[in-house]
């Protein structure tokens, strides 16, 4: 039943690449497609790494990672395409992209803190990572006030997270 | 699975795959045509369809495999198309909805206290296999030791056959070394040479993974019919 598993999952794995790929498609010709590439890069150097440590082990452990990795890679892959449609949806308005920039830190920061759950973790960075990127080349085509509000808000994020993470070790 | 095994089901999920696709788009392209019902929409209806079939039959798995594939494929093709003309909001309802089902499934099934119940039970299966396994075979395996390599060391210079005696068949005998070493193996490892029907069934496996045949392809084909015969049959063999 775990080889059939195993080989079952294949389909899966398949149908979520695709509609990955399926909703990036319209985005590559626009050139931001390169920026979700290190993303891409970044995972399949996970998994092969992961993959060398994992030849030791059961088939049912090994599933297991593979729903892991396919779920992470999901997750990080459609959050960005999330807020990119979720822009798209208000004419790329100033309250909405700052809306996504508040979900690009949100992420980024409910990952880092979150415990024992590496699938959380990891698909947060990762797809954080990748909206603050789009949110910040959207922001940068709306002019300099746009600019002074994400930066000022970056700091404001990056400032109150060292309070909070950081105090007891410093003190 | 033998090769053979694995080369027909892999024969078979292929053209599940390549009938299927075709039945869908001629379905698709006729109802289109005939202005029955849309094309894309038929395509959707067929790939939850064989979504559904390849769930039904999932104990059969190239026709399983063959199905999803094809699900696939008409759900792939289907966004490839129609992605572009949906409006930004229903895009976002569509793959918020999915987030939202794949954060459920992280947070509750793929946690990292999932991960270690899963680790402390594969370990205590594995334990657990490993004791029934040295029980049952008489710690046939214990020094871990691969059987190819055990076969490699058994001597059998001064056996020239070995005569199997399957309950209720034709005996048979066999000058082919690997197989005579194979029952030297059995007799010094269980301490006998008389076996019950399917008693040795559990390293038929073994013994067929182990067995290098120096026969020709005809000849080795009756020598482990006959062999598989007398392990299902239980009997007794003779070395001479």
């Amino acid at each position: 039943m775990e080889i059939a598993a195993l080989i079952l999952i294949w389909p899966f794995i398949l149908l979520t690449a695709g509609l990955v790929f399926a909703a990036f498609y319209d985005v590559f010709p626009s050139g931001l497609g390169l920026f979700w590439l290190p993303a891409l890069v970044i995972f399949i150097l996970l998994v092969r790494s992961r993959n060398k440590a994992s030849e030791d082990m059961v088939l049912s452990k090994q599933i297991f990672l593979l729903k892991k990795f396919l779920t992470t890679f999901s997750i990080a892959m459609l959050f960005p395409i999330f807020t990119r449609y979720l822009v798209g949806s208000f004419d790329n308005s100033l309250p909405v992209i700052i809306v996504g920039l508040i979900i690009g830190f949100a992420l980024i920061i409910w990952g880092m803190f979150m415990e024992r759950n590496k699938t959380i973790v990891y698909s947060n960075i990762i797809g954080g990572a990748i909206v603050l990127v789009y949110i910040f080349i959207k922001i940068w085509e709306l002019g300099e006030g746009a600019r002074i509000i994400a930066a000022s808000f970056g700091l404001l994020v990056a400032v109150a997270v060292s309070i909070i993470k950081l105090k007891d070790k410093l003190t | 699975m033998n090769n053979k095994n694995t080369m027909l089901k892999l024969i078979f999920g292929l053209m599940i795959l390549a009938f299927s696709l075709a039945l869908a788009y001629f379905i698709a392209a006729y109802v289109d045509d005939n202005k029955i019902f849309d094309f894309w929409g038929t395509l959707l209806i067929i790939a939850v369809v064989y979504a559904i079939v390849g769930l039904l039959v999932i104990n059969i798995i190239p026709i399983s495999l063959g199905f999803f594939f094809s699900a696939d494929w008409l759900i792939i093709n289907l966004l490839f198309n129609n992605l572009g003309d949906w409006p930004d909001y229903v895009k976002t309802l569509v793959v918020g909805g999915a987030l939202i089902v794949l954060y459920f499934i992280a947070l509750l099934k793929l946690s990292d206290d999932e991960d270690d119940a899963l680790y402390k039970e594969s370990a205590a299966d594995e334990e657990e296999e490993e004791e029934e396994t040295k029980e049952e075979a008489g710690d046939i395996f214990a020094d871990n030791e691969d059987l190819n390599s055990i076969l490699k060391k058994i001597d059998v210079s001064g056996v020239e056959k070995v005569i199997f005696y399957p309950q209720g068949n034709e005996p048979f005998s066999t000058t082919e070394e690997a197989i005579i070493k194979i029952a030297v193996f059995t007799e010094q490892k269980f301490g006998k040479s008389e076996f019950a029907p399917g008693e040795l069934s559990d390293y038929y496996d073994e013994f067929y993974s182990a067995y290098k045949p120096t026969l020709s392809a005809d000849k080795v084909k009756v020598v482990l019919d006959k062999f598989s015969e007398f392990v299902k049959s239980g009997g007794n063999f003779k070395l001479v």
